[in-house]
């Protein structure tokens, strides 16, 4: 588990310093890229308040042709009516060096719509079906 | 989300204008700051201010902090492809239009960049 920093009075350029950073859980696994950041205005003020993930986020970052092909790709690939980003809340997280640190496990933000989405996708409709899957 | 959340990626980019309405730079970087939470909650990052880039040249790659290290080759020319990069600090930004992407700035109150890094 690492221990919560404090980011009191520190600076951060968010496109330098949290932009397409490796989000990592709290056993130091791999959870994905920061591919945007949710900003939400208060009291006149904009502040961080979610890392956004995967396709969703990423297409309207790329803007152009490609970004409309990487979203209208994702909205065909989600059931869900209107389908969000991968959002993991900016309270999450606990430390952000050369990497942020989050302090739920990768298997607790497997339930956050979004977060994953493709990997567990894959497991359930690959590789649990193939002989053996089930075997310790 | 609400209707109210934004994204870094409509700032990035967005063209800023003085008061007058002349395009001065683009948005290169949102500076974060963080900011003790309420009570015990944990601190909160807020917007600081927009750096301001008068060519659209790519990141600053961290080039313009005092403290930071690295080839002096390539920080001499980062720091001269980027020397007239300024820092808007957020309460000098008038307006931002989202719909029409600009950000319109009291220019005046814009700082040099190496001068504004702690």
């Amino acid at each position: 588990m690492v221990r919560r920093q404090d980011l009191s009075g520190r600076q951060l350029d968010a496109a330098l310093q949290l932009l397409d950073r490796q989000i990592v859980d709290s056993d130091g696994r791999m959870v994905a890229k920061v591919d945007d950041i949710e900003l939400s205005e208060r009291d006149g003020e904009l502040e961080v308040t979610a890392l956004l993930i995967g396709p969703g986020a990423l297409g309207s970052r790329l803007r152009g042709e490609l970004g409309r092909l990487v979203t209208s790709v994702w909205r065909r690939l989600r059931t869900d009516a209107r389908p969000m980003p991968g959002r993991i809340e900016m309270s999450e997280v606990v430390r952000i060096d050369s990497a942020i640190h989050v302090a739920p496990s990768i298997s607790e933000l497997e339930s956050v719509p979004g977060v994953n989405g493709y990997e567990q996708w894959v497991r359930q409709h690959i590789i649990e079906r193939l002989p053996g899957a089930s075997d310790e | 989300m609400s209707e109210h959340d934004r994204r870094l990626s409509q700032l990035l980019g967005m063209p800023v204008l003085d008061l007058e309405g002349e395009e001065i730079g683009h948005v290169n970087d949102v500076r974060l700051v963080g900011k003790s939470g309420a009570g015990d909650q944990s601190a909160v990052l807020r917007v600081q201010g927009v750096v301001v880039a008068d060519r659209f040249v790519g990141s600053l790659l961290g080039y313009d902090r005092k403290t930071e290290h690295g080839p002096w080759a390539v920080r001499s020319v980062v720091r001269w492809i980027h020397r007239g990069a300024k820092l808007a600090p957020w309460d000098a930004v008038e307006r931002v239009d989202w719909t029409k992407r600009t950000l319109t700035v009291d220019a005046t109150r814009l700082t040099p960049l190496a001068d504004t890094r702690n």
